[in-house]
C-alpha cells in the first residue's frame, strides 16, 4: 500500500518533468524506493536499440512504464549495435528474450555517418526487423527517422527521403507484429527551436535537446503502453437521451432535439466524440429499446446527426433486455468483453448489463448531458495514451461497478436481478399530479393504449364515475418520477374500462405495467366491477403494446370503432394478485405528489 | 572575489544533479564524484545553461573535466 502510494506521488512528479535533471531526479527518487510497479501489472521485458545514444532513455523507461501500469525488465542494446544485434540470432538482444523491441531511430545517423538514402536505410531496417520476427515472437516498434531542423522550418514538406522510408517500411513489414512510430507530431508539439540542438548529438550522440528527453520518452512510453494495456475496442451505445434528445418513440424523428445552438449540442457532441473513437479504429455498435423503424427514420430524416446508420458494425434494437443486445453484439462481431464499453444514461439498464457481464465497462452518464463527455473522458477508458491518475480512475470505477456487481451478484435470472431494484410504485389520484398527467396524455406515443389526448375537463368526466390514477417509480438508483396515469371509467353496472392507459418507455422490462394492472384490477373490483375492459387503437407510434392486454391475462372480445377490445373477469383473484418484487403504496397526500 | 560568486552558485546546481551534500571547490574533479559520469555531464552542461544563462560550445563542454575549468570558462563568459 505505502509503495504503491509512493509509486503514485513520484508518478505525478514525473508526469511534470520538463528537464533531463528533473526526470532524473524522479529516477533516483524511484530506485531508492525500491522501483515499485503497481500490484498486478502486466510485466514485459523491453529491448531498446537504436542507432544513437539511448543511455538516458533507458534510465527513464522502468519509471515511464512503471507510471503507465505496467512493470518492464529492460535491455539496452550498446551504443549504434542495432543491426548487429538483430541479425545475430545469438545476440545479447535475443539472449534477453524480449517481448518488445523498441528501435530509435535519428535521421542524423543515418543521413550524414552510414546509410545515406532511402533505399539502403529501408533495406537496412527492413532486413534487421524481418530477422527479428524469425528470432522472436516479440512485438516490434520502430520509430521512422525524424525530420530535421531545415526540413522543418523550410516547411515545404520536403521530408522526400524519410517519406519514402516510411512508405517502405510500411510496405515490406506489414505484420501485425510491427508498429511504426513518426515523431513528426511530438517534434512540431515541442518546437523544432526547442527540439534540434547539434551540439549534443556531437558531444553525446543525443540527435535532441536532453531536456526534450522527458516528452521522447513519454511518447515511447505510450506506446508501448498501448501495446500492452487493453484499450477501449467497442462501444455499445443507447440511442433514446444518450445519442439524441428525447425519445424518438414518443417525439418523432422531427421532435428529438440536436440543436447544436441549444442543448442539443451536447448530443451531438457525443457523437463527434465517438466519431472520433471510430476513426481510431473503435467499433461502434448500438443497443437500443426501441421501434426499429422510427430510429431508421431518425437516420433517413435528420441530417444533423453526426453519427450515421453505417457507422454502427451492429445494431440491437427491441424491447428484450440490454444485456441479451450486448451478448448477440459480441457474438456478432466475435469479441470478447475485454474492451468493451456500455453507454446508457439510464442506471437501471447500466446496472443490468454490469450484472451479467462485470468485465464490461459501464461508466456513469450524467443525467446533465453537458457533463457526459467530460466525465467519459476522464475514466481514461477511451485513452491512447494511459497515464497513471487516469488508470487509477479507471481502477476506482471497476471498483465501483465491482461492489455494484456483488450487491446483485447473487441474481442469475432478470427476475432476480428485477428483486433487486427495491421497486416501490405509489399512486395516487390523478387530480394530484394534474400538470404532469395531461404533459404525459400529449406526449406519450409508445406506451399509449388509446392515445387520447384529453384536456382536463374532458378526463375529469371520464373518472368521475370511475377513477383516475398516476404511479410513480423508485427503487434503489432513486425516483423515476410520474411514470404512468391511467383512467378508468364505468362502462356498465358491471363492467369497468380503461379509458386511457400510458407509461414511460423508459421502466419498461420491468414487470411495472404488470403491477399496475394488478392496481387498477383490485380498485375496479373495489367499484363493484366483475370485468374489466381494456382498449387497444392502435396509431403510428404504439404497436409496442399491441399485444399488452393478451399478454396481462385479457381475451379479446370485438373489435369496435377501430378499438380492439379485450376483457378480464375479476373474480378470478389472479387478475389483482400483483408482481411479487414490486411493492405498491397507495398515497393521498397532495402538494408532495406534483411532480 | 567572483571566483567565489561562481562558485556559490555552481554549488546549488551540483548538488541537484550529483550529491546534495557536495562540497563544491576549486579542484574537485569527475573522478573524484561517483555519479560524475558522461550521462550526468550532459545533464550539468544543459542545467548550468538553463540556470545561469551561458551557452558552451561543443569543444567547450568536453572540456570541462574539473571545477576549477569550468569556473575559469564561465568568468570568461561574463558570468560573476
Amino acid at each position: 500500500m505505502g509503495k504503491s502510494r509512493e509509486l503514485d506521488a513520484i508518478s505525478t512528479r514525473y508526469a511534470s518533468a520538463g528537464s533531463l535533471q528533473q526526470l532524473f531526479s524522479c529516477v533516483r527518487d524511484y530506485e531508492a524506493a525500491g522501483s515499485p510497479t503497481p500490484s498486478d501489472a502486466p510485466r514485459i521485458r523491453l529491448a531498446l536499440a537504436g542507432n544513437y545514444s539511448t543511455q538516458m532513455l533507458a534510465k527513464g523507461f522502468p519509471l515511464a512504464l512503471a507510471a503507465r501500469g505496467i512493470a518492464a525488465d529492460l535491455y539496452e542494446s550498446p551504443y549504434n549495435q542495432w543491426r548487429i544485434e538483430l541479425l545475430d540470432p545469438a545476440s545479447a538482444l535475443y539472449g534477453f528474450k524480449p517481448t518488445h523491441i523498441l528501435l530509435a531511430f535519428t535521421s542524423v545517423e543515418f543521413a550524414f555517418a552510414s546509410l545515406r538514402n532511402a533505399e539502403t536505410v529501408a533495406a537496412a531496417i527492413t532486413g534487421a526487423v524481418e530477422a527479428a520476427c524469425k528470432a522472436t515472437d516479440a512485438h516490434i516498434v520502430v520509430t521512422l527517422p525524424e525530420p530535421l531542423a531545415d526540413e522543418i522550418s523550410d516547411g515545404s514538406g520536403a521530408y522526400g527521403w524519410r517519406r519514402e522510408v516510411g512508405d517502405k517500411l510500411r510496405a515490406a513489414l506489414a505484420s501485425k507484429r510491427v508498429s511504426f512510430l513518426d515523431p513528426d507530431p511530438l517534434i512540431r508539439a515541442c518546437g523544432a527551436r526547442a527540439w534540434f540542438d547539434d551540439r549534443f548529438y556531437d558531444s553525446a550522440k543525443l540527435p535532441f535537446h536532453p531536456d526534450r528527453t522527458p516528452a521522447m520518452l513519454g511518447w515511447l512510453a505510450d506506446a508501448i503502453a498501448g501495446l500492452v494495456i487493453q484499450r477501449c475496442k467497442l462501444v455499445v451505445v443507447d440511442l433514446d437521451d444518450t445519442l439524441w434528445g428525447g425519445r424518438v418513440g414518443d417525439d418523432g424523428f422531427e421532435g428529438l432535439d440536436l440543436d447544436p445552438a441549444g442543448k442539443g449540442r451536447h448530443f451531438l457532441r457525443l457523437q463527434a466524440f465517438l466519431k472520433s473513437l471510430q476513426e481510431k479504429g473503435v467499433i461502434l455498435a448500438i443497443a437500443s429499446k426501441n421501434n426499429p423503424r422510427l430510429v431508421e427514420e431518425v437516420f433517413a430524416n435528420r441530417p444533423e446527426m453526426i453519427l450515421r446508420r453505417e457507422d454502427f458494425a451492429a445494431a440491437e434494437i427491441h424491447w428484450e433486455p440490454k444485456s441479451a443486445s450486448l451478448a448477440r453484439i459480441l457474438d456478432r462481431l466475435k469479441l470478447s468483453t475485454a474492451g468493451v464499453v456500455f453507454l446508457d444514461d439510464n442506471p437501471v439498464e447500466r446496472a443490468e448489463v454490469s450484472r451479467r457481464f462485470p468485465d464490461i465497462a459501464v461508466p456513469e452518464l450524467a443525467d446533465d448531458p453537458a457533463q457526459r463527455v467530460p466525465m467519459l473522458i476522464a475514466t481514461g477508458l477511451f485513452d491512447r495514451r494511459v497515464a497513471t491518475r487516469e488508470s487509477g480512475a479507471r481502477n476506482r470505477m471497476y471498483a465501483e461497478n465491482a461492489e455494484r456487481d456483488s450487491a446483485l451478484q447473487a441474481a442469475d435470472s432478470l427476475e432476480e436481478f428485477l428483486r433487486q431494484l427495491d421497486m416501490v410504485l405509489e399512486t395516487c389520484a390523478i387530480d394530484e399530479a394534474r400538470e404532469r398527467a395531461l404533459e404525459l396524455i400529449q406526449k406519450t406515443n409508445q406506451f399509449n393504449l388509446t392515445t387520447r389526448r384529453y384536456n382536463w375537463s374532458e378526463l375529469a368526466a371520464i373518472v368521475r364515475e370511475g377513477f383516475g390514477r398516476c404511479y410513480r417509480l423508485k427503487d434503489k438508483f432513486g425516483d423515476n418520477g410520474i411514470i404512468s396515469i391511467a383512467a378508468v371509467s364505468r362502462a356498465s353496472a358491471s363492467d369497468a374500462s380503461i379509458d386511457l392507459w400510458l407509461m414511460s418507455c423508459r421502466v419498461l422490462g420491468r414487470k411495472v405495467e404488470d403491477a399496475i394492472m394488478a392496481d387498477l384490477a383490485a380498485r375496479s373490483r373495489a367499484l363493484g366491477a366483475r370485468r374489466l375492459i381494456g382498449e387497444y387503437i392502435p396509431t403510428a407510434k404504439n404497436e409496442l403494446v399491441s399485444e399488452l392486454y393478451p399478454r396481462l391475462g385479457f381475451t379479446r372480445l370485438d373489435d369496435r370503432d377501430g378499438a380492439v377490445r379485450y376483457v378480464l373477469p375479476l373474480d378470478d383473484p389472479r387478475a389483482s394478485a400483483g408482481v411479487e418484487f414490486i411493492r405498491t403504496v397507495h398515497r393521498t397526500a397532495h402538494a408532495t405528489e406534483v411532480a | 572575489m567572483s571566483k567565489t560568486t561562481i562558485l556559490r552558485k555552481l554549488e546549488p546546481i551540483f548538488r541537484g544533479v550529483l550529491d546534495p551534500d557536495l562540497v563544491l571547490t576549486d579542484d574537485l574533479d569527475a573522478s573524484q564524484v561517483p555519479l560524475w559520469d558522461s550521462i550526468h555531464h550532459i545533464v550539468l552542461v544543459v542545467e548550468i545553461e538553463t540556470k545561469l544563462g551561458v551557452t558552451l560550445s561543443t569543444d567547450e563542454m568536453a572540456q570541462l573535466n574539473s571545477v576549477g575549468e569550468l569556473v575559469a570558462l564561465l568568468e570568461n563568459k561574463g558570468v560573476s
